[in-house]
């Protein structure tokens, strides 16, 4: 089939609203949950401006954590369990080492933000930055390779699939972290 | 690839990306009062932002796919082009109806939100400009830095794929903000 006939754009058009709709569904889930964050907007000054931001980096961390793994698996680079176990502390680090120290400074920018523009001195912003992200990845990173495992067993192409699906669970686990940073903090 | 690889070459696009939507966060700011009263504007949010941010992934695969087949050398908006913008405006559309709609569902169900028909059209108006806005940003962006990339021998996929998404998250928020202020 031609890559740009009208079949094919048909054919786009079918796969393209699908993936939409579970996308947009899951943006409303982590909606539902933010609204449970706004109840604690006026203790926390400032989170409004930290959380696109932590939900940005954790997106980005993870979509790139479900890419690397996908290409491995599609080039036949991991085949037994020791080759994903090889995988997994080469990665461990890299993502726990990246979401604390671009938490700590999204925090620490944002409080200065905070501090001298809005005249707030409210600290905890950066400790929530960094709290959340850790709770993030506890939960997400073994989340993330479990999911690209399962969709490559089940002969579907991860590259396809993990992308925007690894970005929507992302942000509902990224909103649900900063829920609970809050709760352990305040 | 090693740890050290990854940090390496993940960190600055990591900061980056993640100071620029905290940015478009600070217009949420000037809308905070509005938010904690109009609660369906934040349950649409993080699907908005998803929305848009799709878009931009979608749009420059597309063209990078059309330019690597040699399909687009002279005329900028072909056939296929124009095609392509007013299906992905059909489909975003849908979307930002539907997950207005929803949030308005699930704020009546979950908050007790209760709402006119006034504001269900000015949420969905500010939706929809929203939308349509960032789309058409991030099309033109697309076009004009595919084709510039292409000559340079840079991948447009690398290249366009993080500039797209930052445009997205910033752009949505800010129109987005902007509208709530004056429309509501």
């Amino acid at each position: 089939m031609k890559l740009f006939s009208k079949k094919k754009l048909h054919e786009d058009a079918i796969e393209i609203s699908l993936s939409e709709f579970i996308s947009v569904t899951g943006g409303v889930i982590a909606g539902i949950f933010l609204l449970d964050l706004l109840q604690n907007i006026d203790l926390l000054f400032g989170l409004l401006i930290l959380y696109p931001g932590l939900l940005e980096m954790n997106g980005n961390i993870y979509s790139s954590l479900a890419a690397r793994l996908s290409n491995l698996l599609l080039l036949e680079k991991i085949k037994t369990k020791h080759d994903l176990k090889d995988f997994i502390l080469k990665n461990i680090f890299a993502v726990f080492f990246l979401s604390l120290v671009v938490s700590l400074i999204l925090g620490l920018i944002v409080y200065f933000f905070v501090y001298f523009v809005l005249h707030t001195n409210n600290l905890s912003l950066v400790y929530t930055a960094v709290l959340s992200s850790l709770f993030c990845t506890i939960i997400q990173f073994p989340l993330t390779i479990y999911t690209t495992m399962l969709v490559y067993k089940h002969k579907l192409d991860p590259e396809n699939i993990m992308g925007p699906d690894i970005t929507t669970i992302s942000d509902i686990i990224s909103v649900i972290s900063i829920i609970i940073a809050i709760k352990v903090l305040i | 690839m090693n740890s050290k690889k990854i940090i390496k070459e993940s960190i600055k696009v990591l900061i980056i990306g993640s100071l620029l939507s905290s940015f478009g966060g600070m217009s949420l700011e000037l809308i905070r009062t509005k938010l904690t009263l109009f609660l369906p504007l934040v349950i649409v949010l993080p699907a908005l932002t998803d929305m848009v941010g799709d878009a931009g992934t979608i749009v420059v695969s597309k063209i990078t796919t059309y330019l690597y087949l040699g399909k687009f050398k002279k005329k900028l908006l072909t056939k296929f082009i124009l095609d392509l913008f007013l299906l992905l405006l059909k489909i975003f559309s849908i979307s930002a109806i539907y997950v207005t709609f929803l949030a308005l569902f699930i704020g009546y169900i979950k908050e007790g939100f209760s709402f006119n028909f006034m504001f269900l059209l000015k949420m969905l108006l500010i939706i929809l400009i929203t939308t349509f806005t960032i789309i058409l940003i991030i099309f033109s962006v697309a076009l004009v830095g595919s084709r510039y990339a292409f000559r340079r021998n840079i991948d447009p996929d690398d290249l366009l794929i993080p500039i797209t998404t930052a445009i997205a998250d910033l752009g949505s928020l800010i129109t987005f903000s902007l509208l709530v202020y004056f429309i509501l």
